[in-house]
């Protein structure tokens, strides 16, 4: 059994009350099946579900990306930079 | 250029105008735009006292440097900069920059639209309202 890390920012990171977590995965994931992992995990972020990305080594990944166990993986609330 | 340092997108210190203006200013250029954003005390009726900007540093570097790139291949820039401000921002202060130069004012002007326009939509950075009433609020526009 192996972790995801995922990195969590501005309110996601309020919700959860933590900057990173780790997401149990027993079988290879795709970026859509983590995403529903963490929600699961992390009831709290359910407000704000259908706006999360995720990111994948610094890039926002299609919901079929396959992660894989060395991937930096951030959840990215709405941005509002600017 | 390959010995220059990567460019440094984000920054914790005031924004300096003339310090993008002077990166981007050519003799090949007829034309500079600097658009910068500041940060505003009324939204609607509501009050803002201060702006708190946090980033995943990380990929807001490499989106910005993504977002220059793309800009310079789908405009003729002579110059380009962008800086965005992190920390804690009083009412007035800049919060991003957007610096473009060109041969003629019309490139310069559609390449700083559409540098600002799409910062604001692909690179993680978040602002937190601190409103007048003393509670305080990330903005997650939906």
């Amino acid at each position: 059994m192996s972790v995801i890390r995922v990195q969590l920012f501005a309110a996601a990171r309020d919700l959860v009350g933590s900057d990173v977590v780790e997401v149990p995965a027993t079988e290879p994931l795709t970026a859509s099946q983590l995403k529903q992992r963490l929600l699961e995990l992390y009831p709290a972020l359910e407000p704000m579900a259908p706006a999360l990305q995720l990111a994948v080594n610094c890039r926002f990944a299609s919901g079929d990306q396959q992660i894989e166990p060395q991937d930096q993986v951030a959840c990215i609330p709405p941005v509002s930079g600017g | 250029m390959e010995n220059q340092p990567a460019t440094n997108y984000l920054t914790r210190e005031p924004i300096d105008p003339a310090q993008l203006l002077a990166r981007v200013q050519s003799p090949q250029a007829g034309a500079v735009v600097l658009f910068m954003g500041t940060v505003r005390q009324f939204t609607g009726s509501r009050e803002t006292v201060a702006l708190d900007y946090e980033a995943y540093a990380e990929m807001a570097q490499q989106q910005m440097a993504r977002l220059e790139q793309q800009a310079r291949q789908r405009w003729s820039l002579v110059g380009c900069a962008l800086v965005h401000r992190l920390g804690h921002l009083e009412l007035g202060e800049a919060s991003v920059a957007v610096a473009v130069s060109a041969a003629h004012r019309q490139q310069a002007f559609e390449a700083a639209r559409w540098l600002i326009d799409t910062l604001k939509q692909e690179v993680p950075i978040w602002k937190k309202e601190n409103w007048a009433d003393g509670t305080t609020q990330w903005v997650h526009p939906q």
